[in-house]
């Protein structure tokens, strides 16, 4: 067989010899590696695609348990004269709207309302599955709807992606949803795992600002100033601390701006420091349950209590001290654990600590324990 | 120069290539299948937790830890204390995990 043609070529190969399996062998080597480069790349896909379709799987179980969980929760606390499914199914596709913030004039009062208006839904939808449940049980189904609203959120969220790809074969959209599923996993599985603390009023990892205001006020007599915040007048050391917590031990967060707001003016003669103590997402590396101060309002809200804090403390010149507690996003989201619970009396000394650095004796100090205040009592 | 290269010019090798390509193929088989698994672990992790309430006296130092009971919540009364008969509250409630492997859920 000849393969090559005449002149300075032919040289090179040897006469005489029957090449038929070099050949075979080469074309199959370039056929492998073609394959490779074309079929890898289906292959690549192929693996994303099966990825989503598991996650999505797994998240159908879980948004389907969730809802399982909360329709039990509603049965035991609310004794419904009727099945609560329907309605928790329809409260699924619930959706806010964020407001336009092209004009971004007046976004955080805009903001506050709808805040406001989706906080009211939240209490309507549980009236009316579980009118047999008092204040506090009411708060901690808001709180446990919230969660199963969310994995349900996160399962349509996958899902879609998922289908996307499916349908239009785009490596981008594939890639995309299959490298983010081990953070949103994460999130799922955070949500879900919350629905058991909040159905049954555990504390929360977020409880630990307001276990440290409570810790705080133990003993002394606390009012509810509206906004679902509860405050307490506690003497410390020649000086008066202002303590301010949700109402608990509902599942409540409240208005704590609101509430800072109306206190540092009625106290602003002797008002000299805000403290606000907050759960914080720790950085990876970083120790669950390190106690950290800072400067500025710690808390974790869309906007519009932050905002009312920091104006306030501008208006009066007071300074803004931040302590924050460290978690892993899912550690905020359930049970406490032990090494959170145990900081609480670490951030409790380090307010202390603040308090006597910073206001002087006769002084005034607002202390605010930001956060869910499912599990914990007012003192 | 050719010649050197062990492929002979009148034996046969074609059963050469088919171990070759099936070799390439159980490779691919047994790495894909390795690589989904441990995916699939990373997946598939819920952890059971256990609570514990932790009831303090407020005379005295003495302790006591139980099971959470639903009702409860930090700083709520409960009895009192077995020692010197004070008042009893919940000073803390924690979570810890479950011990063993992290039970599969879903399909
Ligand atoms: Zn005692």
């Amino acid at each position: 067989m000849v393969i090559f043609g005449t002149g300075e070529v032919r040289q090179f190969i040897p006469t005489g010899g029957d090449y038929t399996y070099l050949i075979v062998y080469l074309i199959t080597l370039i056929a492998l590696t073609f394959m490779w480069l074309f079929l890898g790349q289906r292959y690549q896909v192929y693996m994303w695609l099966r990825d989503a379709e598991r996650a999505t799987l797994k998240l159908e179980a879980m948004a389907k348990k969730g809802k399982e969980v909360l329709v039990n929760a509603i049965k035991e606390l609310g004794k419904p004269d009727k099945d609560p499914s329907e309605e928790v199914e329809k409260f699924m596709d619930f959706f806010v709207i964020e407001p336009v913030d092209r004009d971004p004039f007046g976004v955080l009062k805009r903001l506050e309302h709808l805040l406001d208006v989706e906080r009211e839904k939240f209490k309507d939808v549980v009236a009316r599955v579980a009118p047999k449940a008092n204040s506090d049980e009411r708060a901690n189904l808001e709180a446990s709807f919230a969660a199963a609203w969310a994995v349900n959120y996160i399962y349509k969220f996958v899902r879609h992606y998922m289908l996307l790809g499916k349908k239009t074969k785009s490596m981008i959209v594939l890639m995309q949803i299959a490298y983010s599923l081990p953070m949103i996993m994460r999130l799922a599985e955070a949500y879900f795992n919350s629905l058991d603390a909040f159905t049954k009023g555990k504390p929360i990892g977020d409880s630990v600002g307001p276990m440290v205001a409570a810790k705080l006020m133990k003993g002394y007599p606390c009012k509810s100033i509206g906004d679902e915040i509860v405050a307490a007048e506690v003497p410390f050391e020649g000086r008066l601390l202002v303590v301010v917590k949700a109402e608990g031990p509902g599942g409540r967060v409240g208005k704590p701006g609101e509430a800072i707001a109306k206190l540092a003016q009625q106290y602003k003669d002797r008002l000299k420091r805000i403290i606000t103590v907050d759960a914080a997402i720790k950085m990876e590396g970083e120790n669950t349950g390190q106690v950290a101060e800072g400067v500025g309002a710690a808390i974790g809200d869309p906007g519009p209590e932050k905002y009312k804090i920091e104006q306030v403390a501008l208006e009066l010149g007071v300074g803004l001290d931040a302590v924050i507690i460290k978690q892993a996003y899912e550690e905020a989201l359930s049970t406490m654990r032990k090494e959170l619970a145990e900081a609480v009396d670490r951030a409790v000394e380090v307010v202390k600590k603040i308090v006597r650095e910073k206001v002087v004796e006769g002084g005034v100090a607002i202390i605010a324990g930001i956060g869910n205040t499912i599990g914990v009592g007012n003192g | 120069m050719l010649n050197q290269i062990p492929i002979s010019s009148n034996g046969d090798y074609t059963y050469l290539l088919t171990w070759y390509l099936l070799l390439v193929l159980i490779v691919l088989i047994i790495f894909s299948t390795l690589l989904s698994a441990t995916r699939r672990r990373v997946l598939v992790t819920l952890r059971g937790m256990r609570t514990i309430t932790v009831l303090q006296c407020e005379k005295c130092d003495y302790k006591e830890e139980r099971e959470f009971q639903v009702g409860d919540y930090v700083l709520k009364r409960v009895g009192e204390c077995a020692k010197c008969k004070g008042p009893l509250y919940i000073s803390m409630i924690y979570g810890v995990p479950e011990k063993g492997p992290p039970r599969p859920y879903g399909y």
